[in-house]
């Protein structure tokens, strides 16, 4: 048995580590339900981190089997071992344990989807002439058999040369419990013999070897053979003598003349592949159920990107409709809870700080989560369905015509629910020029940070009137996506006619078969995003909050507070019942108004308020909006707490209060062309340190980040400008 | 129409063909061939997005879209339905 390895860690992951008897990297295509298994395996004993260097989110997990637990790694999925995107060479690094601080996996955890053998089976060869113990898990066995094919286990087994093959169904759990016993005891197993499909390659890699030395693996040297000394392969490359460069070089000229490598590698592993489904696979007429309808009516043409219209469409509609029942019940207990504090603790700093500073401020923002659930609830189900990918296709000829590609359609899809992911999702864009432009148009994409101001200003100022079965606020919320994509769109095309210039990007992509999404899967995903969520509620927004509090009600002025206690005196003496009590009231008000315009908040949005007075925002919008450049949620707090301290805390929510909002003349500040350039604003300002964070990483440049935040900034800007100077005028 | 004149982006709805050969000078081509697309592969063409472009093929049973300027640098020669 293999003993615990010393490895290095940080403290906190100590106890975790503690009898863990192996590492296993579960390896498989993407869309292979590779994720559907390791959320099988680990439950919720895992944690997402990133490898050091990269952006690449490294899935970790503890599958416990008896008395023994083994580390799951889920790596990327890839097709082949070669490597031609950034995230299929951490997949090669992390099973070579070329990755510094992490070591090599003693297993293999192989995902080999039943409906694909044919692409699965290349990589799976790859993987046995690893040299590392490795077991496969057949998963989708039940949509195979419903697609006519029969899979003879024993045979491939037997052709892959004994390695252990586990059918497994991940939607009822049958098979689990074998793959389970297999992974855990895969590290006292001992490595396949290699395959060898391609004994001419085989040969010259052990040429290259006797001079380079023994460090470097048979793999590594076929692959220095295949793809040569490139840029992604340096972590094994680099080490190369002079002499062992001159032997790869007329070694690569023997073995493909003229002929480009990767095409040669394909050509053999495939034909190796068709020769082993003869004897493996047997396939029948497929049983025609409800995929191949749905398949074959979003195949049409015109009705499949119809529907695509109609399912976004949908989205923005159940996300706006769906959510007010439970968004109203969370505001209503919000504002009880402020003044039921407020009145317990009394009229002091201590109770205004929690009342007005930590209860308004992160009340404000969690009242969102029923709307992020729902948005994040349909992007998981539409990515796991397969629909996305079909979305890329679709679209591929409308972004062509904006100098994108079909791929660029998932990252932007994705960040409508955050852009972090989306920018991350841009990865598996292959030019460089195309992938930065589609960075540059992902950030206009309505976010779910965007969310709460778009619907705390749409549901206080756009009537709930209804046109046809959508309701007026839900369209106009359908139309600020609507901007936000013809936004991006117009800067991705901006950006690829003058800086990105270059030619047309390249598209090619699987498009896997609809299946039912894993319930299991979007769940944990769902409760990945509502913990990084609620985590930022608790931490940023929360600390931020206090702040803004403290900023609003320091300091106090001496003479206020008694000039009102005079002014009532002077009211109890000649006003009774209800005149008095609202006399004091609004002496009251116009106290708390005149405490928080000379409070630090206050005097910060006056010595701003010039650069936006254009835009028809007064201090305090000017403050909140400042306030909002680190995340842009938190600018709902920040109103939050400002209206909460200011004349307008009478009333009882934010929407009303924001209503009540004067000018000193008495004229509103939320005028419909103000609301309307606001939203512009917000529609395009890039106000989130996260985003810019993603866009230094992925493009390591401080460039784009800088460029991206100008450009964004100034044009929502000129936006506002414009809506608030046409409407007034 | 000549045998090799018939390529990928020549075949028809519900048509199917066998791969001769592949023009693998584009390094996207190359990818192509990692993906599936080589010599010898049955593949048949399953759908066209609005305009023609991209195609859609099905590959020993999944879906694989390319665009037309891709699809002509493979020769196929058509499967007869039946034969």
């Amino acid at each position: 048995m293999a003993k615990p390895t010393e490895v290095r860690v940080s403290a906190d992951q100590i106890a975790v580590r503690r009898g863990i008897e192996a590492t296993v990297a579960v390896v498989g295509n993407p869309n292979s339900g590779k994720s559907t298994l390791f959320n099988r395996l680990t439950g919720l004993k895992q944690r997402i981190g990133n490898y050091p260097g990269v952006t690449v989110e490294r899935h970790v997990g503890i599958l416990r089997w008896k008395d023994t637990q083994t580390e799951l790694l889920d790596l990327p999925g890839t097709h082949s071992l070669s490597a031609h995107s950034m995230e299929e060479q951490i997949t090669v690094d992390a099973i070579l344990g070329r990755i510094e601080g992490s070591k090599a996996p003693d297993g293999i955890l192989a995902v080999l989807d039943a409906t694909n053998l044919y692409q699965g089976l290349f990589l799976l060869q790859q993987l046995v002439d690893l040299e590392i113990p490795i077991v496969v898990a057949l998963t989708m066995n039940d949509a195979a058999t419903q697609g006519g094919l029969k899979i003879d286990t024993d045979a491939l087994s037997e052709v892959l040369g004994g390695v252990r093959i586990c059918p497994v169904i991940a939607t009822t759990g049958a098979g689990m419990d074998d793959l389970r016993e297999a992974v855990s005891t895969l590290a006292e197993k001992g490595a396949p013999r290699r395959l060898s499909v391609w004994p001419a390659l085989s040969e010259a890699a052990e040429k290259l070897r006797s001079v380079a030395g023994e460090s470097l693996r048979p793999t590594e040297s076929e692959r220095l053979l295949i793809d040569g000394i490139t840029e992604r392969n340096q972590s094994f490359a680099s080490g190369l003598g002079s002499e062992a460069v001159a032997l790869l070089i007329t070694l690569r000229e023997q073995i493909f003349a003229r002929k480009p490598p990767i095409s040669v590698e394909a050509q053999i592993r495939y034909d190796w592949v068709r020769n082993v489904l003869k004897t493996v696979q047997q396939s029948s007429p497929p049983f025609q159920g409800w995929r191949t309808r749905i398949t074959s009516f979003v195949n049409q043409p015109v009705a499949g990107t119809i529907g695509l219209f109609i399912v976004m469409a949908i989205v923005f509609q159940a996300v706006f409709a769906w959510a007010t029942p439970v968004m109203d019940f969370i505001d209503g207990a919000t504002a009880a809870l402020g003044s039921g504090v407020g009145t317990a603790l009394g009229e002091n700093a201590f109770s205004s700080l929690i009342a007005d500073g930590l209860i308004a401020g992160v009340g404000s923002v969690i009242i969102f989560l029923p709307q992020i659930l729902i948005l994040f609830l349909f992007i998981i189900l539409l990515e796991d369905s397969g629909y996305l990918a079909r979305a890329a296709y679709l679209m591929d000829r409308t972004m062509r015509s904006v100098g994108l590609s079909g791929q660029s359609i998932i990252p932007m899809i994705s960040s409508f629910a955050c852009a972090v992911p989306g920018i991350m999702a841009t990865r598996v864009i292959p030019s460089r020029r195309d992938r930065i432009a589609t960075i540059m148009a992902a950030p206009f994409m309505t976010c779910s940070a965007r969310l709460p101001v778009y619907a705390l200003l749409i549901a206080a100022f756009v009537p709930a009137d209804r046109i046809g079965f959508m309701n007026l606020q839900g369209l106009v919320l359908f139309g600020l996506y609507m901007f936000g994509i013809v936004m991006g769109i117009l800067t991705a095309l901006l950006m690829r006619k003058t800086a990105l210039r270059g030619p047309k990007p390249p598209f090619a992509l699987m498009l896997p078969e609809f299946r039912r999404p894993n319930l299991q899967t979007v769940f944990f995903q769902l409760l990945g995003r509502v913990k990084i969520f609620l985590r930022r509620a608790g931490t940023v927004i929360f600390t931020v909050a206090v702040i803004v509090w403290a900023l609003a009600y320091y300091p106090r002025s001496d003479d206020i507070g008694p000039a009102a206690d005079q002014q009532i005196e002077i009211a109890r003496s000649s006003l009774s019942g209800d005149e008095l009590a609202n006399e004091i009231n609004a002496i009251n008000n116009v106290a708390a108004a005149a405490q928080l315009e000379q409070s630090w908040l206050g005097r910060a949005g006056k010595s701003i308020e010039p650069v936006f007075r254009p835009l028809g925002w007064d201090w305090r919008v000017s403050a909140a909006v400042i306030a909002g450049f680190p995340a842009r949620e938190v600018v709902i707090a920040v109103l939050g707490t400002v209206y909460a301290v200011g004349d307008e805390a009478d009333e009882a929510t934010l929407s009303s209060r924001l209503k009540a909002s004067t000018w000193p003349d008495g004229s509103l500040v939320f005028t419909l062309p103000m609301v309307i350039g606001l939203l512009i604003f917000y529609a395009c300002c890039l106000q989130c340190a996260a985003t810019l964070a993603v866009i230094r990483r992925e493009t390591n440049s401080w460039r784009w980040p800088i460029f991206a935040w100008v450009y964004m900034t100034t044009i929502g800007y000129i936006g506002a400008l414009l809506a608030f100077q046409l409407g007034t005028a | 129409m000549k045998i090799d004149s018939y390529t990928l982006a020549t075949l028809k709805r519900g048509e199917k063909g066998i791969i001769k050969s592949v023009d693998a000078s584009d390094p996207q081509v190359q990818r192509l061939m990692v993906l599936g697309l080589v010599e010898g592969a049955e593949i048949e063409f399953a759908s066209a997005a609005i305009g023609g472009d991209p195609i859609e093929f099905r590959l020993f049973g999944s879906g694989i879209s390319l665009r037309q300027e891709h699809a002509r640098h493979f020769q196929v020669s058509p499967i007869v339905a039946g034969g």
